[in-house]
């Protein structure tokens, strides 16, 4: 589903140059993985000609390991890092890179002291950013090296981590740093509540620091000065760029790009661009309300769009594809509720939830005051309330809350305090099958026909990956159960177990649809009878035949359970689609889900 | 591919050595950091114990592959090093060509050293010794294990202290672990040669003959080990990936992976959930490779420097310095003494996780097989592997057919 954001009101504007300063705040030296020592690094780079800021960041676990003259690495880093640094001229930044993979990667600056992942895992170094007020970075975010488990959020924390990497990788005559996966981790972070801004560094492990290719980091700075650049990094006044120079301007009305606001509901956006002999291809401004194209050609131009900010929480933030492919994206301007009351990540807990049943829904309420709030949630569909609640939440505070919803309504509009703080347009489905495969019938493909039948119907048909479990069974109006390939090489997998005859009798007797499906091929192994069985334990007389290929005891193949669910047999034809299944059967199943 | 044909070079000896110039022994070896540093360590310890009489050179040439690369052009060249570390695979051509020296040789007249063979781990001897005698002596071996997240095992019900010993276990296993989660997978496998080959094996297949002229690999049961792991990646409770796997180990994600006891270690450091570990499992039979490499000497150089490297050799797998090794790089010790040593005892009481792979080399572990044509044919079993495993409803049967027909016309070539 594809939001739209709406733009009230578009001007072309005057171009007002702005100051801006590159550098590449991620790279390694022989200290750690890479090549090379930090003096050799800060020199290669300043005198490179291409950056103005560059940052030494060896991994965590190697500054264990001291230098042979027994000095330790960080301080030597520190120390070249002072040496080689010339204000107005270059500036060189120390700092060390947290590497915990599977957490994820965080680059920490102009820290004394360091600490390794052995003895700390993501919440220690958490606090120990918020213990020595550190500046830090969430690294080339991922599935890979980790996403900072979903970028769960913490106010506290969200105060000195304040940039992440939309951009990294030091690949040779490549400036394609910014990956899709990166920069939908950067919506996600923005989306959790985190307050960072985009860079792109190139994570040197070879002795090109800065000039591996054209990823920068650029500074909106108006001087090049150790403390506006620590500034910067607080305050996220920089943009990720591929392009060794191209200048982009992100304001407002009294802010720019990293900068948050209050209490504004309409504002006024304004993007330069100016990099001379690349055009533009395409730009775009992205918001947590959506996405909108602007209507910009040229190597140089400004453009004001007026926007209504129709949530207590919103960010904004440019992205500019060049004609020769690279990309740049800028860090975003927030609106916020002065509230300090945030209600973000509303989602239902199944993406598809059936409709007319109660379901999950799950959303993030923070409280980034300083002091305990109560924070009262109304949920309105229109103009009728589906939920209200009141949640005490403690200062600087972020509770992940499940609830259970029992409307059929499809937008929810969460308010907090009567401020309008999220929509969400619930996706409903009429039921959820579930289609067993772990009983050496993995016939995901061949069924292919049936599962057809039942999205046509509004359903959502889910291979039951791994064991069969009673709460899986249960989670769904429509078991599929095809008896087993007679052919496995696996035979000993082909049994259903007696607890699973025991909760599938159990779930049509409550309400469930059983649809089995018969055989492929004659069953001769001994398995065959745990299927019998499940048919002698179901309240018909209807007996499983011929290695499973037939029934014997209805004309129908269809059971009706009395307050109950039901049972349908189909034969192996009529689920792979070689023969048709009878009106009869399919209005049998449309009743039993209540379709008819 | 080509037979590569050794040239015995005609070696003048040059009996005029001065009396204070010592006598140089070159060590081609393929591995970096601590390994490195360890046996570079040990060299200059050597050399120092050796002032004036012999000077032990060590030098990097690459990795395993390029190290052989190096030395079969070396072979044809004649400017072989006196030494050299080979992983256990890629020994076939120096093998076929009579390039090794038999160390029989040395120990024969060394009464001394020939009382402290049996000090060795058998099986690594057994490894080493071949038609022509024994031509190495082990310095980084390895054996693989099952690494287990135990928190996952807990989450699904399954007791972490009782893992799986057969693969159909780990299959029933994986299922129960498959229920935790989309993202969660019960086994994570790529391509390493070794697991291979030990997933063959343990299937009850065999990949070539004895003599290493046949091709076996295509076999019902050969066919049922791929199909077997083919069918838990098409179900989605295996996963295959020829990179990332670090990370994947490390996500918490996977609940069974199969790695060399060297990851041991690494797997501690950065595992943030409970590490278990176990033997590999088996299926018809409990077997696993021997991993790593071996040190071997080459018969073409001057006796002189052959006699002093034979004392090198003795001093990098004596007690002291294997245990030295086994403890800086954590590799297994060669020698048995080492082992009994306080000090690799304490590890394993401390950890006894370290003990698993000494008990899987006394019970069951193999040498790789290690014929001349070897090297391709196993890049080719590698290929046809990832084709299974990458495309989970491709016809395993036909690819392991085409296959051994194309790996045996390597065979051929090679043998003519």
């Amino acid at each position: 589903m594809k939001k739209i954001l709406i733009a009230v009101l578009v001007i072309v504007s005057s171009l007002s140059f702005g100051q801006v300063f590159f550098g590449n705040i991620h790279a390694h030296t022989s200290y750690s993985d890479g090549q090379g020592t930090p003096e050799e690094a800060f020199e290669h780079a300043r005198n490179s000609g291409v950056v103005d800021i560059q940052a030494i960041t060896d991994h965590d676990h190697d500054l264990n390991y001291p230098l042979p003259d027994g000095s330790w690495k960080l301080d030597r880093i520190i120390e070249m890092a002072e040496k080689y640094t010339v204000e107005g001229e270059f500036i060189a930044i120390s700092g060390f890179e947290w590497t915990l993979t599977s957490r994820g990667h965080i680059t920490i600056y102009n820290t004394s002291e360091w600490i390794d992942r052995s003895t700390t895992d993501l919440y220690d170094i958490y606090q120990w950013i918020v213990d020595r007020k550190a500046t830090a970075q969430f690294c080339h975010p991922g599935k890979k090296y980790g996403d900072f488990f979903d970028f769960e959020y913490f106010p506290e924390v969200d105060l000195y981590i304040n940039t992440i990497e939309v951009g990294n990788g030091a690949g040779a005559n490549s400036n394609n740093v910014i990956k899709d996966e990166y920069f939908e981790r950067y919506q996600r972070a923005l989306n959790r509540g985190w307050h960072v801004g985009a860079s792109a560094n190139q994570d040197n492990h070879h002795k090109e620091w800065a000039t591996a290719n054209d990823a920068r980091t650029a500074f909106v700075i108006d001087e090049l000065t150790t403390e506006k650049v620590s500034e910067a990094l607080k305050t996220r006044n920089i943009y990720a760029t591929e392009d060794r120079d191209a200048f982009i301007s992100f304001s407002t009305e009294g802010a720019k790009m990293g900068d948050v606001l209050y209490d504004i509901p309409e504002a006024t956006l304004k993007v330069e661009y100016s990099d001379p002999g690349e055009r533009t291809q395409r730009a775009y401004i992205y918001s947590n309300n959506g996405v909108m194209e602007l209507n910009v050609s040229g190597d140089e131009w400004a453009i004001e769009i007026d926007v209504k900010n129709p949530l207590s929480y919103n960010w904004y933030f440019v992205k500019i594809d060049q004609i020769d492919g690279n990309e740049i994206v800028s860090s975003p301007i927030w609106f916020q509720s002065s509230t300090n009351k945030y209600l973000l990540n509303a989602r239902t807990i199944d993406p598809r939830p059936v409709k007319g049943l109660p379901f999950d829904v799950g959303f993030d309420l923070i409280n980034s005051l300083r002091e305990d709030q109560v924070i009262s949630v109304e949920v309105r569909s229109g103009e009728s309330v589906v939920f209200t609640k009141k949640y005490d939440i403690s200062a600087m505070t972020c509770l992940e809350i499940t609830e259970t919803f029992d409307t059929v309504d499809k937008d929810l509009d969460f308010y907090v305090d009567d401020e309008l703080a999220f929509r969400v347009n619930v996706d409903f489905v009429s039921f959820t099958a579930h289609l067993d495969t772990s009983h050496e019938n993995y016939f995901v493909s061949e069924l292919k026909p049936l599962t057809d039948i039942l999205m046509g119907l509004g359903g959502e048909v889910k291979p039951v990956i791994g064991e069969l479990t009673e709460k899986t069974t249960f989670e769904g109006q429509v078991l599929i159960l095809p008896l087993p390939d007679a052919d496995t090489f696996m035979k000993d997998f082909m049994a259903i177990s007696e607890e699973q005859i025991g909760f599938i009798v159990n779930y049509v007797e409550k309400g469930g649809l059983l649809v089995v499906v018969l055989a492929k091929k004659e069953i001769t192994h001994p398995s065959v009878e745990s299927y019998k069985q499940l048919f002698e334990k179901l309240p018909w007389s209807v007996e499983l035949e011929n290695g499973g290929r037939s029934v014997s005891g209805t004309s129908t193949g269809n059971l009706e359970i009395g307050n109950g669910g039901g049972v349908v047999i189909l034969s192996w034809d009529e689920a792979t689609g070689k023969s048709t299944i009878d009106e009869e059967t399919m209005g049998f199943i449309e009743l039993k889900l209540g379709l008819k | 591919m080509k037979r590569t044909f050794v040239i015995t070079l005609l070696v003048v000896a040059i009996a005029a050595i001065g009396f204070a110039a010592p006598v140089k022994v070159t060590m081609w070896y393929a591995q970096t950091g601590i390994y490195s540093q360890t046996l570079l360590d040990i060299a200059a310890e050597f050399n120092k114990l050796h002032e004036g009489e012999i000077e032990v050179e060590a030098v990097y040439t690459g990795n395993y592959q390029d190290t052989m690369q190096k030395l079969l052009a070396a072979m044809v060249a004649g400017d072989l090093p006196t030494l050299a570390q080979i992983e256990q695979s890629r020994i076939g051509q120096f093998v076929d060509g009579g390039a090794f020296q038999d160390l029989n040789y040395f120990i024969d007249k060394d009464p001394e050293f020939k009382a402290t063979l049996d000090d060795f781990w058998p099986r690594f001897i057994q490894a080493n010794t071949y038609e022509q005698g024994l031509l190495g002596f082990p310095l980084n071996c390895s054996t693989p294990l099952m690494y287990i997240n135990r928190d996952l095992f807990r989450q699904a019900g399954l007791d972490p202290d009782n893992p799986p010993k057969t693969w159909t276990e780990v299959y029933a296993a994986s299922k129960q672990i498959k229920t935790l989660g989309e993202d969660i997978f019960g086994y994570r496998f790529g391509k390493d040669d070794w697991l291979l080959e030990a997933y063959i094996w343990q299937f009850g297949g065999e990949i070539i003959s004895e003599d290493g002229r046949k091709m076996l690999i295509y076999s019902p049961e050969t066919v049922a080990a791929w199909n077997f792991f083919q069918k838990g990646v098409r179900e989605g409770i295996f996963i295959f990936g020829v990179s990332g796997g670090n990370e994947l180990d490390l996500s918490g994600r996977i609940a069974m992976v199969v790695r060399s006891t060297g990851s041991l270690g690494y797997l501690k450091q950065n595992a943030k959930y409970d590490l278990g570990a176990t033997t590999m499992p088996g299926q018809v039979k409990e077997v696993v490779p021997i991993g790593g490499a071996n040190v071997f000497m080459f018969s073409a150089r001057p006796q002189a420097e052959k006699d002093a490297a034979w004392e090198f050799l003795k001093f990098l797998t004596s007690t002291e310095n294997t245990k030295r090794w086994s403890l800086a790089t954590g590799y297994m010790t060669s020698r048995i003494s080492a082992y009994e040593s306080p000090e690799i005892q304490k590890i394993m009481t401390d950890d006894p996780r370290y003990a698993l792979t000494y008990q899987q080399l006394r019970d069951c572990a193999v040498r790789r097989p290690w014929y001349g044509p070897y090297p391709e044919v196993h890049a080719m079993i590698t290929s046809a592997w990832e084709d299974a495993m990458s495309n989970p409803t491709k016809d395993v049967d036909a690819i392991l057919k085409n296959l051994h027909e194309e790996a045996q016309d390597v065979l051929d070539d090679y043998y003519f």
